[in-house]
């Protein structure tokens, strides 16, 4: 018995025929297509690596471990989603100058995690943002540059449009 | 072109591109979710493997009765040793892709299934009916040499595998005898998962031409290209290798392992494309780990603290198979014989099968080890000595312009400024000084850094294209996996031609029919042997385009200059042109040639294969560096925490400095895990923490104070004198560390990893025998 | 058959929801948040599960003020995180502490408190907070409505103290005055289950001595402990008692994580930081 859900998919509003113990994951990735959300093969046994993050209503969660029909009505953005026609997200532009991308394959989920930090404290701590990686994982670049590339976004971000 | 190449690297006084702070090269579609890895690699009709594996480490197969299985729907092919003709792979031929009489481990592959959903292909394997005769089963390496012990191969009538990695250097008996002090101690290390985010895996389809295609996130994919064929009987020519964007390997995608031909074979027979890509758990299960070894060390030294000898007796669990695990043992004795100075050196090594799984290899390839254990007894000899230790490593450090005593050339070598370095950035101030509960402690490293010629060859192969608009494409055989090839062979081809770095587009991993062969890229061999080979195929189009430009500048081309994408005459800058309007003249001017320019070049490292006796240079330059941790114990549990870490390294010139501090934050994280907390627990020859919340990772709140530090020259082999660096900040991360915990609290931990458990019962024991 | 359920209700009243969990009992299982359930997908625990029961329509997600905090079953952990309800208590500081125990934003925005009860884990933080606390279980079920004490709801891992027409719908968290409380984690990384944990609540007299309290202690054991705290004393007094009963009442789990001896051990530390940290948050805080 499969349920017809309606949300916000990065803009556009997108329906979609969903089973009741389908993933958010597997609903994005093989149905709509959008494959920068990335698997990490945990089949729900969740080891906090994050490489499936996406933003709901704001927030950050595991699309992985989460039941895709929970999305009807909402707002969901993934990866795909953060750049907007007139460029890259700051936070995009800033993890490829500060270097904090290695093989890759965790960085989606970590520009998701930076985004909702981001969008609700646009001037995080140390500590602020170190908590809101707490539940991604990456195994090249040991955090250094992504936190480093975190904090430079967010100087950008608050800088007033035009000003130096 | 090709051939060795000797001498000195003509490094221009001006950089344009080297050692500048440069986005990695393929981070635009990463950041944008747009790279595809293997996972995200559907092919149209494409089948989902899965294999049987079995449930005992040890037993005869009496039968197997895959009919039930087959009938299930969605289940397209049901393969066993019995339906399908492979060959045995490994470096002893002695593992059969699908086993047909025996099973050794609980990994062996006794059937397969490809169906069209991989949920069905899981349930299909419950269907598949075997019945086995369980045999008792040995896990401890030294009780299965002892007689009567189970034997894993019956054929071979021992379970002490027929590899002798020894090697002597002068009477070490003797030499230790003779000296002032002695200290020895036996060292564990554990099985450690590489555990990237992406998994293992293959798709594999046949062509219309007969031609085998697999995709495949290995990292050696020309070997792969000639092991598939080995293992499938095809000749190699029928084998096309392809990989996607990679999501980390850190060594573990070296071998062809039977899953591989195992997806090959299907494919085969269901002339569908294959793909099996593990599970998180299969991969914990499955994937090779990092391989474990017991060291039992001796050093002698003279009372000023000058060794003079070293005995290292290794003991390496093979698992049932010898596969790139064992192989640790040739690292793991180069360093029993590079690291520090020491006239003389037994190292012995017992390779065994058991019934435990087999191992992999894994950044660093046995360094991590070996030097976990050289390191860690070499400060209690220090200690013993009451010597500093940094006065200690300095006294028998490596210097430039010897050779050890199993013949590895040390040319540049700064490991006495890398010592100092991370002496002084730690605030050393002399041990029993880093403040209560706190500790400092100090470990080097010797390890290659300029290929490691483990293969017949070392080489990799480039080749550079000039499109009619100025574009160069520059296609290499090595792997690019998150390890930052790609940004190298940019910058190295940007400057050596002299032109814009975003002219300069990479062809990296894709496919083994276009890529000229590379030995696979591990060792931390890519920036050296790749980054030469660019440099050379870059060389060679440089001298092309110059040649033609002569002609129409009316110049000598030795009079002509490329710099900042301009040619232009050194005597008379009015004579110049921009290089690609001078690419479209040579190729379409009216009576021109019509000349394009393309090069293509194989660099072979000019190192040597071992002999028979284990002698020889196997590597064109070395690495060294030196580790200071400051660690902070809490006594009542136990835990460990490190605050800060100096990560100093002669990695000749830096010519990517982003990719240099990636490695090291990356590399001192992964040696964080392996000292204090990563482990994969067999027991009874399985894997008993095989989900990915329970094998346990440093995580983001674990990251301390992190200094990257470059010392040393540049090399004079490397492309503008770089030497390899990837590894190198796991190597010594452990010992420091174990070395920090014994300055802060007085216990030495001689078995990794040093869990909160282990220290506690280290504390335990030494405050009930005050 | 692995956990592929074919059905999906949405009950939109606490009757209906009791009617069609009567209905379906035996093969059928509440979902909250989903962060149990998927973690235990392929466990073979829910194989025989064919229904899912989602009780999102009931408006369950609240916190809400009665001699006490009332929060509903659905509420997120980071509402509750952030409720100025709960941090405008010191004595409910154990639950900010227990949610943040929790290693990843990811999960403190699925999970809801209703779902940790009901999974009944010793390891999950944040039913150790609430017995310390002496939360109440509320459920509603074809009877109506009944609160049952936490510890008495925990029964068994996975197996709370609900019958099958039964859910929870709320937890009820009495004030208590003068108190404050804290929760303790030990753990082997970040991403890690408790190997110990202990959540104490204490109570002073004005004279800074211990009214009254308790301390939980889950993690590594079957089931929780409770330790009650001795009335009259300093808490830097009653630490090494407290530490020295903790090791005295658990039963830890040996696995590959932790030895029972060392667990055991832990027990003991957690207990007594826990109450120290509760201690120290009633003088600065």
């Amino acid at each position: 018995m499969s349920t017809r859900i309606s949300f916000i998919l990065n803009g556009s509003r997108v329906t979609v025929d969903v089973e009741p113990w389908e993933s958010l994951l597997d609903v994005i990735r093989k149905k709509l297509g959008l494959k920068g959300t990335k698997l990490a093969f945990c089949r729900g046994a969740c080891g906090g690596c994050g490489a499936c993050t996406v933003i709901i209503d704001g927030r950050a969660v595991y699309s992985s471990i989460l039941p895709a029909y929970k999305v009807d009505g909402r707002n969901v953005i993934t990866i795909e989603g953060l750049a907007s026609p007139e460029g890259l997200h700051p936070l995009q532009e800033a993890f490829v100058e500060a270097g904090a991308i290695q093989c890759g394959f965790c960085t989606s989920g970590m520009l998701m995690s930076a985004k909702a930090l981001l969008d609700e404290n646009p001037d995080p701590s140390d500590d602020e943002i170190k908590d809101a990686l707490r539940g991604n994982l990456c195994r090249c670049t040991g955090y250094v540059k992504i936190i480093e590339a975190i904090k430079l976004a967010s100087k950008r971000m608050r800088r007033p449009a035009g000003g130096g | 072109m090709s051939g060795q190449v000797t001498g000195v690297v003509e490094v221009k006084e001006e950089l344009k591109h080297i050692s500048k702070e440069v986005p990695k090269y393929d981070s635009p579609e990463k950041v944008v979710g747009e790279a595809r890895y293997l996972a995200d690699v559907d092919m149209p009709g494409m089948l989902h493997a899965k294999i049987l594996r079995s449930p005992y480490p040890h037993a005869r197969i009496l039968s197997i009765d895959t009919s039930k299985a087959e009938r299930i729907p969605g289940v397209v092919a049901v393969i066993t040793a019995r339906d399908v003709k492979l060959n045995p792979i490994g470096f002893m031929k002695d593992n059969p892709p699908l086993k047909s009489n025996k099973v050794r481990s609980v990994r062996d592959e006794v059937a397969a299934v490809a169906a069209v959903d991989p949920e069905i292909a899981m349930e299909a394997l419950d269907d598949i009916e075997v019945e086995y005769d369980p045999l008792p089963a040995v896990f401890d390496p030294l009780k299965a040499l002892k007689p009567g012990a189970p034997l894993i191969h019956d054929e071979f009538g021992t379970n002490s595998v027929n590899l002798d990695f020894g090697f002597e250097a002068g009477d070490v008996e003797a030499a230790l005898k003779a000296a002032d002090v002695v200290v020895e101690g036996t060292y564990r290390t554990q099985y450690v998962a590489a555990n990237p985010g992406d998994t293992m895996g293959a798709l594999a389809w046949m062509d219309a031409h007969g031609v085998m295609n697999v995709m495949t996130n290995t990292q050696a994919p020309f070997l792969y290209q000639r092991w598939l064929a080995e293992a499938l009987g095809l000749p190699g020519y029928r084998v096309r290798v392809v990989q996607p964007y990679i999501g980390g390997a850190f060594g573990r995608s070296l071998d062809v392992l039977p899953f591989d031909v195992i997806v090959a074979a299907l494919a085969m027979k269901t002339r569908r494309p294959v793909k099996l890509q593990f599970t998180r758990a299969e991969e914990l299960q499955n994937a090779p780990p990092k391989q474990p070894i017991i060291a039992m060390v001796k050093h002698g030294a003279t009372k000023d603290g000058k060794l003079v000898a070293r005995s290292v007796d290794l003991v390496i669990d093979s698992g049932p198979y010898v596969s790139w695990g064992v192989f640790d043992a040739r690292v793991m004795q180069y360093t029993a014989t590079g690291l520090y100075q020491v006239p003389f050196v037994n190292f012995k090594t017992k390779v065994v099968y058991t019934n435990n799984p087999y191992c992999g290899a894994q950044r660093s390839a046995g360094n991590s080890q070996i030097t976990f254990a050289l390191e860690s007894n070499l400060e209690e000899l220090a200690e013993e000595l009451g010597m500093d230790p940094v006065e200690f490593r300095l006294k028998n450090a490596n210097k430039p312009g010897t050779v050890t005593s199993q013949g590895a050339k040390i040319t540049t070598c700064a490991m006495e400024e890398a010592l100092r370095e991370a002496a002084e950035r730690i605030g050393w101030r002399g041990r029993r000084s880093a403040g209560p509960d706190r500790g400092i402690g100090f470990a080097c490293y010797f390890h290659v850094g300029g290929g490691a010629r483990i293969y017949r060859s070392d080489g990799c192969g480039a080749a550079v294209k000039i499109d009619d608009f100025g574009g160069v494409t520059v296609i290499v055989g090595g792997t690019e996996y998150g390890n930052g090839l790609d940004t190298s062979v940019q910058l190295i081809v940007a400057e050596e031609l002299g032109i814009p770095l975003d002219r300069v587009k990479v062809y990296i991993n894709g496919d083994t029919n276009i890529r000229l062969w590379d030995v696979g890229t591990h060792a931390s061999r890519g920036t050296f042997v790749c980054g030469n080979a660019a440099l050379h195929a870059a060389r060679e189009a440089r001298r092309q385009l110059l040649q033609g430009a002569a002609e129409f500048l009316d110049e000598s081309s030795d009079d002509l200059d490329l710099k900042d994408g301009m040619i232009y005459s050194k005597k008379n800058y009015e004579k110049r042109m921009a290089y690609d309007k001078m690419i479209r003249r040579m190729h379409f001017f009216k009576g021109a040639k019509g000349t394009v320019v393309s090069t293509s070049y194989f660099y072979e490292p000019p190192s040597e294969e071992q002999d028979k006796h284990g002698y020889g240079n196997i590597s064109a330059a070395y690495g060294f560096g030196c580790q200071s941790a400051l660690v902070e114990v809490d006594r009542e549990t136990g835990k460990v925490k490190v605050l800060k870490v100096v990560s100093a390294h002669d990695a000749g010139r830096v010519i990517n400095p982003n990719g240099f501090k990636g490695q090291v934050h990356g590399g001192v994280m992964m040696g964080i895990g392996l000292a204090l907390i990563e482990e994969l627990k067999v027991s009874g020859g399985r894997v008993l923490n095989g989900v990915f919340e329970e094998y346990k990772m440093p995580r983001v709140v674990d990251v301390p104070e992190i200094i990257p530090v470059s010392v040393g020259e540049p090399d004079p082999a490397g492309p503008f004198g770089a030497k390899g660096m990837a590894e190198s900040p796991i190597i010594p991360m452990a010992p420091a560390i174990a070395n920090a915990i014994a300055d802060a609290v007085g216990v030495r931990l001689r078995e990794l990893p040093m869990s909160p458990e282990r220290v506690w019962r280290a504390l335990r024991a030494i405050s009930s025998t005050r | 058959m692995p956990f592929k359920p074919s059905k999906l209700l949405l009950p939109t009243s606490m009757d209906d929801a009791a009617e069609v969990l009567s209905e379906n009992a035996g093969h059928a299982v509440i979902i909250a948040g989903g962060t149990t359930i998927y973690g235990i997908k392929y466990s073979g625990l829910l194989d025989h599960v064919d229904t899912v029961i989602d009780l999102s329509k009931l408006g369950l997600d609240y916190l809400k003020e009665e001699d006490g905090i009332a929060i509903g079953a659905y509420t997120t952990f980071i509402d509750i995180a952030r409720s100025s309800l709960i941090r405008s208590h010191r004595e409910f500081m154990a639950i900010v502490d227990a949610i943040r125990a929790v290693p990843s934003r990811q999960l403190r925005n699925m999970a809801t408190i209703g779902g940790s009860v009901a999974s009944s884990l010793p390891y999950y933080d944040l039913p150790v907070a609430l017995t310390a606390l002496d939360a109440r279980i509320r459920i509603y079920g074809r009877s109506g409505r009944k609160e049952v004490p936490i510890l008495e709801f925990l029964e068994a891992p996975l197996k709370p103290k609900l019958m099958d027409h039964e859910f929870v719908y709320e937890i009820y968290i009495p004030f208590h005055e003068g108190s404050s409380s804290a929760h303790e984690k030990f753990t082997i990384n970040d991403f890690d289950y408790g190997i110990m944990t202990a959540s104490a609540l204490l109570t002073f007299s004005r004279d800074g001595r211990i009214e009254g309290g308790s301390i939980a202690i889950g993690g590594g054991i079957p089931n929780l402990v409770t330790l009650d705290c001795v009335k009259g004393l300093r808490p830097e007094e009653m630490i090494d008692e407290v530490a020295e009963l903790a090791r005295k009442e658990v039963s830890p789990i040996e696995d590959y994580k932790a030895s029972a001896d060392y667990r055991r051990y832990l027990a003991g530390v957690v207990a007594a930081r826990a109450l120290r940290r509760a201690a120290w948050r009633y003088r600065e805080q």
